[in-house]
């Protein structure tokens, strides 16, 4: 049970800024996620929680507390790495007893911490199996085990599922989930899979090039990525250049509706997938295209659809609606946000059009 | 939280790094006893000789000379032993060489348990010391040996030991290096992929263009680490040439053991020395050249 | 471009097929079958004579075993002073090298894996050099200063000279062991708060044990047969098994005291022999040169 806070923290590696002042609070219980690409910065803000890391300059304070100073074994924090790294030569139960024995518990203890957290992950009876004998997800909820018996004030995870096949990974996604709700503990889940994030997280923090673009919860960032990059990294998106001029919003040739109050310039215009409808006739406000492309994904269908003077753009099909490849679609953009300079996006909402409805 | 933040970013003591020029300096002191023992006892010694064996007193300022060497390459005994170890050395090679890579490609290509079996006989040699290998030599090929006598059963007659004679050093010699041979080109093979093999198999290569384009130019590195190693080992080796060989002539570990110790010249002693460094150096280099970029690739990969 | 033709006929049966054709004629032209006897007359027949010499009362030509089976020359062979002399000092002074070596060697070996500093990758390379040298003419140059430092005939001269032999094993076997333990193991066991220390000792160490115990077990059974430089440095004073060897073959008439002390000196080596898998597959076999 516990709060975390980071305060301006900056971590430099030579010449490289690999984080650039990162400040948020975790609550106490919260699962937080940080997510991003490869490279731009997660996990050494992570291990810099953990202790690996130095910050470069900043805080790092657990209920109020600076740990900043606390190399990583002094920390309430317990990691759950990305690589399997049981300890080879040690029996399960060893592994997950290794840290109790630091702390000098009785024996007795032991055995009952060992058996309670090996019942949580779902592994009661592996105690005397070596690392070597287990499956890689049996291992990583080992480790888990391993961290949540030292009852960490908080628990990171580092990408601990993405060295595991895609329905593993999901089941034991859910399996962190469940847990982490029954013990209420903090938890802080680097990863770079936005559906991982999006089903754990009760918020996401999402990196880019070691800042943080957006910190909110998921069906928030989901609905209003605030820069083009969060746009771009969640979710399917249409992003399409555009340029306001008079008050006038041109997508290449075509007109759309603009939000009002735009100056001219260059702007962009993002569309999710499932925001562009398809009507039965053409109309003035909607875009007739040809598509170039159907992938069947089971229940739907995804598209691809083109037009003389606009870019591509993806949309969802219903399984009911006929469409061939060939063949053309009027769709209408129903809600859409318009991006200008890194500032927060614009967004416009407009009904369908009357002969449609 | 972020308001207060640009003032706690200054007056925040963040641990400072432990520098790095101490990090490096301890990692110095570690290292520094191997280095500096290595330093004592394999350069300076060999150094020393060098420059020892190039200078001459003229009254009491050092002044450089060639005599030594001229005394030894005048000297029919010496010269002959310096041939004689270049033939051992040469004719030794070209054995291992026809021993060892049938030997290497049988174990790469086959498996199963006759194959389990030449290898555990192919690498015995590597647990039988140099002193007890001559010494099994001396009963297995000499008069009335173990040899002899199978021969004899099977009703051979006239058989003529090799023994004190260079023919038992080379068998020696080629004994000794079989295990270290086959295990380098072995291991060298392994790298190539059999889909490299059945590729130029599938364009119409037969075995023998597989061996000399494919297999032989992708194994040039360990084959270069056999060469030179055994090169160094049989150009400096002792036990073997001394104990099976003949006492003249004399390979160079055997000559200059005599003039050391025996005939008590330490300073021919040293310019013989001096001379098998310098016919080695060449492949000296050549094995340390290799050794580095194999490692290179292997952590580059 | 003309037709492209293929770059030799492929007969079949003895070239035809794949790496699997490779098999096929090994196997056909019985390549392992003559090499299995080869070897067993050529490698095994040597040893053969020795272990039957070791036992024998009487053996005369032409027989292919003794005549009489025996063990009076055991006792006979270990009755003799130099060799109830030479055999537990060669195996203290093997020990002490190998530990000294172990001492000098492994901390260097961490650094080399675990730490950063300038000239790391030449400096590592550098212990080559004790290969690339002609042994024994190394040995000479070495000699002649030992013998202006007074040191040949001394225990403190076969030593040093011995520990030369043992640095590149030494230290390359351990820095690749230590370069192979997962740093984030380590970071894991601090991470459930144990100390740099006690992460060294129950982490890391147990890892590279095996690693590190071949190469102790390598050092000890090379410095027990290493034989040229101690018959160098060693002589007249401090004599070992191997070098005693030279002597009971050159000025022995008696077939038996050879053989005996080369069965007994071959001890060690089965050790070896026993986990000669395990050295196998870790790659230290080959790890002494370099490899």
């Amino acid at each position: 049970m516990a709060t975390l806070d980071l305060t301006g923290i900056y971590k430099q590696f030579g010449s490289v800024t690999a984080v650039h002042d990162v400040n948020f609070q975790v609550q106490d219980g919260e699962f937080m996620c940080i997510l991003g690409p490869s490279g731009c910065g997660k996990s050494t803000l992570l291990r810099m929680v953990a202790g690996f890391e130095m910050p470069t300059s900043g805080d790092i304070r657990i209920d109020s507390e600076s740990v900043t100073a606390l190399s990583a074994n002094r920390r309430p924090t317990a990691m759950v790495f990305q690589k399997y790294t049981l300890w080879p030569h040690m029996k399960v139960s060893e592994n997950i007893a290794f840290g109790l024995q630091l702390r000098r518990l009785p024996r007795a203890v032991i055995e009952q911490k060992v058996k309670e957290s090996l019942a949580l992950v779902s592994l009661s009876g592996y105690e005397d199996r070596y690392p070597a004998q287990l499956s890689g997800g049996q291992q990583q909820r080992v480790a888990l085990a391993r961290a949540l018996v030292l009852e960490p004030k908080i628990l990171l995870l580092d990408e601990p599922f993405s060295s595991l096949d895609a329905i593993l990974r999901v089941r034991l996604r859910e399996e962190l989930r469940r847990i982490q709700r029954r013990l209420k503990i903090t938890a802080i889940f680097v990863t770079h899979d936005q559906e991982e994030a999006l089903t754990l997280a009760d918020r996401i923090a999402v990196m880019n090039a070691g800042h943080i673009e957006q910190l909110a919860a998921p069906s928030e960032i989901y609905a209003s990525p605030s820069s083009l990059f969060v746009a771009d990294f969640i979710g399917a998106m249409n992003l399409i250049p555009g340029t306001v001029s008079g008050g006038r919003l041109m997508l290449g040739a075509l007109p759309v509706d603009a939000p009002a109050g735009l100056s001219d310039g260059p702007v962009t215009v993002a569309i999710r997938p499932e925001d562009l409808v398809v009507l039965d006739a053409p109309q003035a406000s909607a875009w007739s295209m040809t598509v170039e492309q159907i992938s069947d994904l089971g229940y739907y269908r995804r598209a691809i659809l083109e037009m003389p003077g606009m870019q591509s753009l993806k949309i969802f099909l219903p399984k009911a609606l006929e469409a061939q490849e060939r063949g053309t679609l009027h769709v209408y953009a129903r809600r859409y946000l318009v991006y200008r300079d890194g500032n927060a996006p614009q967004e416009v909402v407009r009904g369908l059009p009357v002969s449609a409805a | 939280m972020k308001d207060d933040s640009d003032t706690l970013m200054t007056t925040l003591p963040t641990p400072a790094p432990r520098p790095s020029w101490r990090k490096a300096a301890i990692a110095y002191a570690l290292i520094a006893p191997p280095l500096l023992l290595m330093v004592f006892l394999i350069f300076i010694p060999a150094l020393q000789s060098t420059a020892r064996t190039l200078t001459v007193d003229v009254n009491g300022t050092p002044g450089f000379t060639l005599s030594r060497y001229i005394a030894f390459f005048q000297d029919p005994v010496s010269v002959s032993n310096l041939m004689f170890t270049f033939q051992i050395t040469l004719i030794t090679l070209l054995v291992i060489f026809l021993v060892c890579f049938p030997l290497a490609l049988y174990l790469r290509f086959a498996n199963g348990r006759l194959a389990g079996a030449v290898q555990v006989l192919a690498l015995f040699p590597l647990f039988v010391p140099g002193v007890i290998l001559a010494f099994a030599l001396i009963r297995f090929l000499g008069t009335r040996g173990t040899l002899d006598t199978m021969l004899s059963i099977a009703g051979f007659t006239g058989f003529r030991t090799p023994y004190l004679k260079p023919d038992a050093i080379v068998f020696g010699l080629v004994w000794e290096s079989i295990p270290f041979t086959v295990l380098v080109l072995t291991a060298g093979l392994r790298q190539v992929s059999d889909a490299l093999i059945e590729s130029a198999r599938d364009v119409g290569a037969n075995n023998w263009q597989i061996f000399w384009r494919i297999i032989l130019p992708q194994i040039s590195r360990p084959v270069l680490i056999a060469f030179s190693l055994n090169f160094l080992g049989i150009f400096g080796s002792y036990t073997i040439p001394y104990l099976l060989g003949p006492a003249a002539p004399q390979m160079m570990g055997v000559f200059m053991q005599q003039t050391f110790g025996q005939y008590r010249r330490p300073d021919d002693a040293e310019t013989q020395a001096v001379i098998t460094f310098l016919i080695c150096a060449v492949v000296g280099l050549l094995y340390v050249r290799t050794v580095a970029s194999q490692r290179k690739q292997e952590q580059d990969s | 471009m003309t037709t492209l033709q293929p770059a030799s006929p492929v007969v079949p049966g003895f070239w035809a097929g794949t790496a699997a054709s490779f098999r096929a004629m090994i196997r056909r032209n019985g390549f392992g079958l003559l090499a299995l006897i080869v070897l067993i007359l050529v490698i095994l027949g040597p040893l053969y004579s020795v272990v039957l010499w070791a036992f024998a009362e009487r053996w005369q030509y032409p027989s292919l075993i003794p005549q009489e089976f025996g063990f009076t020359f055991w006792e006979r062979t270990f009755a003799r002073a130099d060799i109830a002399e030479a055999l537990p000092f060669s195996i203290i002074l093997s020990l002490v090298v190998t530990l000294l070596s172990a001492v000098i060697c492994l901390p260097a070996s961490y650094a080399f894996a675990r730490m950063k500093f300038r000239g790391r990758q030449l400096l590592l390379l550098s212990f080559l050099a004790t290969n690339a040298f002609p042994r024994f003419g190394l040995y000479i140059s070495i000699a002649v200063i030992f013998f202006r430092l007074n040191l040949i005939g001394t225990v403190q001269g076969v030593i040093l000279i011995q520990l030369v032999n043992t640095l590149l094993l030494m230290i390359w076997i351990p820095t690749a062991a230590f370069q192979g333990v997962d740093k984030a193991l380590e970071e894991a066991a601090l991470d459930v708060g144990a100390s740099r220390l006690r992460v060294f000792m129950q982490i890391t160490l147990p890892m590279v044990m095996p690693a590190l115990s071949a190469a102790l077990l390598l050092t000890f059974v090379n410095t027990f047969y290493e034989a040229q430089g101690a018959l160098l440095i060693g002589l007249p004073r401090v004599v070992t098994m191997p070098v005693l060897m030279y002597s009971l073959i050159n000025s022995q008439l008696i077939v038996q005291y050879g053989a005996i002390v080369s069965l007994v000196l071959w001890l060690p080596s089965l050790l070896l022999l026993i986990v000669a898998q395990r050295l196998l597959r870790g790659g230290y076999l080959t790890a002494g040169f370099g490899v």
